[in-house]
């Protein structure tokens, strides 16, 4: 699929999307930015490969807040990151820096919470009883 | 008396946004243009100024608008969106019709940002931001717009249009980095 017909396709799944949240049509809300975000993450990376990595920061923009929308947090963060990355130096930066703060630490690292949970097992002892 | 060139029909300007879904845009601007939810096939004429860049000040001008033929779209629409929606979208179809007329240009895409949606023109070229309104200052509903278009942090310039229904006046004007076209 071209370019052009990606961004046609992700204007009408932003348009409901923007209705659904009007609506307030929660589920709505999640499946339609999940689906926009989606395509919005391939037209950016269309126009990182066509070389027009300013243009693509607009669209990484775009999928983190679908994201966002989705409460896909974990992924929103990554891609703000890259948005970030990309932006170097522009005007966006700032920006992309004030909406990264606005997602919590705790996303940082999902796996986090596994990591440093301290170890406590209780009454698993293998002590033996007597009995006469 | 309107000439031809200055006559629009509304059910037509989304052929110049074949990218968006401007259609939707339609019957609620019929809506905005007729004095009652009760349709009818109709005309008025409705004032814009237009603001090209490097200019400071707009010029007036004048469209004849007339629908025909919406009535089962019109009556959809007013059942399923509220009144401040139908503005909003009156008058994003109306920049539809004035950003083709006036600018030549065309509504290519939308993207999101924070809780707003942005929509561009050309190649990512502008920015275009819209606000209607039933009654009210169009002179302050612009400033407050084009405050609001000048903070995107793309650094990039754009279009503000604005309109205000009870007087049948719109105002589309060009912004960049100075405030000003």
């Amino acid at each position: 699929m071209v370019v052009g017909d990606l961004i046609q396709e992700k204007n009408a799944l932003l348009l409901s999307l923007e209705d659904a949240r009007r609506q307030r049509k929660n589920r709505d809300v999640i499946n339609l930015a999940s689906l926009a975000a989606a395509l919005e993450g391939r037209i950016a990376r269309e126009l990182v490969l066509a070389d027009r990595v300013t243009d693509a920061v607009v669209n990484y923009i775009s999928e983190a807040s679908c994201l966002k929308d989705a409460n896909r947090l974990v992924e929103a963060k990554r891609i703000l990151g890259t948005a970030v990355s990309l932006a170097q130096g522009q005007s966006a930066e700032k920006w992309i820096r004030e909406q990264l703060r606005t997602i919590p630490d705790s996303y940082q690292d999902p796996a986090t919470i596994f990591r440093d949970l301290p170890v406590n097992i209780q009454g698993n002892s293998q002590t033996s009883t007597s009995t006469d | 008396m309107i000439s031809q060139s200055n006559s629009v029909k509304v059910a037509d300007p989304h052929h110049a946004h074949p990218r968006v879904r401007a259609k939707d845009w339609r019957s609620p601007l019929v809506r905005r243009l007729l004095p009652s939810g009760k349709y009818q096939d109709g005309d008025c004429n409705f004032d814009d100024n237009f603001r090209p860049p490097e200019v400071s000040t707009g010029s007036n001008q004048s469209l004849n608008l007339s629908w025909t033929g919406l009535k089962e779209d019109f009556e959809q629409a007013i059942n399923t969106y509220q009144e401040p929606v139908i503005t909003e979208f009156a008058t994003l179809g109306l920049a539809c019709i004035l950003v083709e007329r006036r600018t030549g240009l065309e509504i290519t895409e939308v993207t999101r940002r924070g809780e707003k949606a942005d929509y561009w023109l050309g190649d990512k070229q502008m920015l275009l931001e819209v606000s209607g309104q039933q009654a009210g200052d169009i002179d302050g509903l612009c400033s407050e717009k084009a405050g609001q278009l000048l903070d995107n942090p793309f650094n990039k310039p754009g279009y503000v249009c604005v309109a205000t229904y009870d007087k049948r006046t719109a105002r589309l004007w060009y912004y960049d980095g100075n405030g000003k076209g």
